[in-house]
């Protein structure tokens, strides 16, 4: 925002009163919103904040019909607590639109004044797509039984499958008391909008009868994909055999793959040895790299000598051998020990770099992080050797691989010197990485250069960033 | 314009389907995109080379550069960070000429534009080069390892820069180029870039 003072001082005066340019007053908010709402504005939040409450709060904004929504778009990422009182009194303004921006401002102030707001706007609300909104933001509340309680009553009383489908999600993420018996209501009725909803959520208890009757209904056909997640979460062993049906008959690699990381998730002999099985036959790039990943996890000993194979193998996609490598990292065997210093002893005729390969950049891609794949499995199984190399690797090498070797040390949860070198890195990814490894290895050690990234007001703004994903607000908590 | 432009974006899904530790969807390429101008002005030869960071990357680099650790950036602490980041990049750089080898060197303020892009110039100077036709190849070394496009391009660039000094006395044109990057043969990985240079004789550059 240009002149963002003398613009402050002019909205401020204009919500102290009948505005004065409505026209202008929508322009700035709506510009001024949009980079508080990516997250770019720094420096005036608190003034921001306190405008925002004024400009709700303003008899002849509440009453211009033009006006209020454009302020409620500005106040929503804004809102504290002393803008609680105007926005629950909004509960009783005619139109849906209002209340319902009224309810996500409520949702995102989220202190306990907010949420008695909310609690009260239940009784009165008989709009479905209002009390759809206020069961999402219920949900910012998952440890509060009273917010479990009014979603139960949104529930019962509701006429639409939104409202269901919102209360649903939101318990799905909740310790709410009333969460299991939420799902388990939702699995009686035949709405299939409904079982997505209640089945995306975590394992419930003595919910195994209801899923195997739900599966019986598909009865030879592939079951939906968010029943086949649900068994999963719930680890029903009754349903392994037919979800390996399935998986033999399905040609759909979207299911397939999520069939596989269901058998992954259940576990047990008939399971481990279907994706066994799978791996074998299958000749899908993207099937056989996930298959590795599956059985590299699970640590399926039985797999070695195939793996040592797809890796070895020039003819197999780069990918799907950097993954066997790993895959064989994870195996606690002489025998995959062995496979792995074969490997390393032929590396560089086995992954030779041509100039084919350089000019296509997805193999050249992989085959620059096979050879880290290669040292954190020899890490992985006691080589000092190979803890040196990747000290050297990640000194004379670019963030993505040092990306790759702190993953696999935070993987590993090893106390690698490489995470001190990485706790000093300007590349975003491999500070995050480093802080996770930091915090698995050998939290104390590391808790005074956590505490002093965390006191950094630089630090702090990048953790603010929008669209990050790594949470760095939570791995700068001290440990 | 040359171009040669290749990002890594696919690195974080692998990474994300490697380690269930990694979270999905977040791509570690933070400096997305480098631009290399290079000419010469008749006495010395140029090049500009232009970063471009995210946000986050330039808030990373705000904290290095906070070595007093106040929370605030001194004149004398950017100063100091820039210098040996650009001392450290003009490291990369190697001309050759015929038989010479060169190593520009850092000239001129670091320049940091409000669209989060640095500008850094380097020089050498090619008054001692043969008149005549010379085969010059510039190397850079290391850049390889970094995530992001690279670009390179012969001019000085955008007007905003300022006026573009006489090229009437040497001229430069792309010979071939070797695009070499992201690959796992550390030992050849370098980006090579062919150029001929063709300097007047000594006596009309006086």
């Amino acid at each position: 925002m240009a002149a963002p003072e003398s613009a402050l001082a002019w909205l401020t005066a204009q919500s102290k009163g009948k505005p004065t340019n409505p026209e202008l007053l929508l322009d700035i908010l709506e510009a001024w919103g949009t980079t508080i709402g990516i997250g770019r504005e720094r420096q005036y939040i608190p003034q921001l904040r306190a405008l925002a409450a004024q400009l709700v709060a303003n008899e002849d904004i509440r009453t211009d019909d033009t006006l209020l929504p454009g302020v409620l778009r500005f106040a929503r990422p804004l809102s504290g607590s002393e803008a609680v009182e105007s926005l629950a009194s909004l509960a009783a303004h005619p139109a849906d639109n209002i209340r319902i921006a009224a309810v996500a401002a409520l949702g995102l102030v989220g202190d306990e004044s907010a949420l008695r707001a909310l609690l009260a706007w239940v009784e009165s609300e008989r709009t479905p797509s209002v009390q759809a909104k206020i069961a999402e933001a219920l949900g910012r509340w998952p440890d509060h039984p009273e917010a479990g309680a009014a979603c139960l009553k949104l529930f019962e009383r509701a006429t639409e499958s939104t409202v269901r489908r919102s209360v649903l999600y939101a318990a799905a993420s909740s310790k709410w008391p009333q969460r299991n018996g939420l799902i388990h209501q939702a699995l009686k009725m035949k709405d299939s909008m409904l079982l997505g909803a209640a089945l995306a959520a975590e394992p419930v208890p003595d919910i195994e009868q209801e899923l195997m009757r739900l599966l019986g209904t598909w009865d030879g056909k592939t079951p939906e994909p968010a029943l086949i997640d649900a068994l999963a979460a719930s680890r029903v062993q009754a349903a392994v055999p037919v979800l390996v049906e399935a998986l033999d008959r399905e040609s759909n690699i979207a299911i397939r793959l999520k069939l596989i990381f269901a058998l992954e998730k259940i576990k047990g002999t008939t399971a481990e040895q279907a994706l066994l099985e799978t791996l074998e036959e299958t000749d899908d790039e993207l099937e056989a790299e996930h298959l590795v990943s599956v059985i590299g996890r699970l640590k399926l000993s039985a797999a070695i000598p195939h793996l040592g194979r797809l890796a070895r193998n020039e003819a197999v996609p780069m990918n799907v051998r950097v993954m066997a490598i790993w895959g064989l990292g994870c195996m606690p065997d002489e025998s995959a020990s062995a496979e792995i210093e074969r490997i390393d002893a032929a590396f560089a005729e086995l992954f030779a770099v041509t100039e084919a390969d350089r000019a296509d950049w997805d193999k050249a891609f992989h085959l620059s992080v096979a050879k880290p794949h290669l040292l954190l499995a020899r890490y992985r199984m006691g080589s000092a050797a190979a803890g040196e190399e990747i000290n050297s690797m990640f000194a004379n090498d670019g963030p993505v691989v040092q990306s790759v070797l702190l993953l696999g040390i935070l993987e590993q949860k090893a106390d690698h010197p490489i995470i001190e070198k990485g706790l000093k890195s300007n590349e975003f990814f491999v500070l995050c990485a480093a802080l996770a490894a930091a915090r698995e290895s050998n939290p104390g050690k590391y808790r005074p250069r956590i505490r002093e990234l965390a006191a950094s007001p630089f630090i702090q703004a990048a953790a603010s960033v929008r669209g990050e994903t790594w949470n760095l607000h939570k791995l700068l908590e001290s440990p | 314009m040359k171009r040669e432009s290749r990002t890594v974006l696919l690195s974080c899904l692998v990474m994300a389907m490697v380690f269930s530790a990694a979270q999905a969807h977040e791509s570690p390429v933070e400096r997305v995109g480098r631009m290399l101008r290079i000419w010469t002005d008749g006495s010395r030869l140029w090049l500009r080379y232009e970063a471009e960071y995210s946000e986050r990357s330039v808030l990373l680099e705000l904290h290095a550069m906070d070595a007093n650790g106040d929370g605030a950036i001194q004149n004398e602490e950017q100063t100091a960070f820039l210098t040996t980041k650009a001392n450290a990049l003009a490291e990369h750089f190697r001309v050759r000429i015929g038989d010479a080898s060169l190593t520009p060197t850092h000239a001129g303020p670091v320049v940091l534009k409000r669209d989060w892009r640095q500008i850094c110039d380097f020089s050498v100077p090619i008054t001692d080069v043969p008149a005549g036709t010379n085969d010059l190849r510039l190397t850079i070394q290391g850049m390889h390892v970094q995530p992001g496009e690279f670009q390179w391009t012969i001019g000085r660039g955008e007007k905003e820069d300022g006026p573009i000094p006489s090229e009437g006395k040497a001229s430069l044109s792309a010979r071939k180029a070797q695009p070499a990057a992201h690959s796992a043969n550390r030992k050849q990985d370098c980006i090579e870039l062919d150029f001929t240079l063709i300097t007047a004789p000594i006596a009309s550059i006086r």
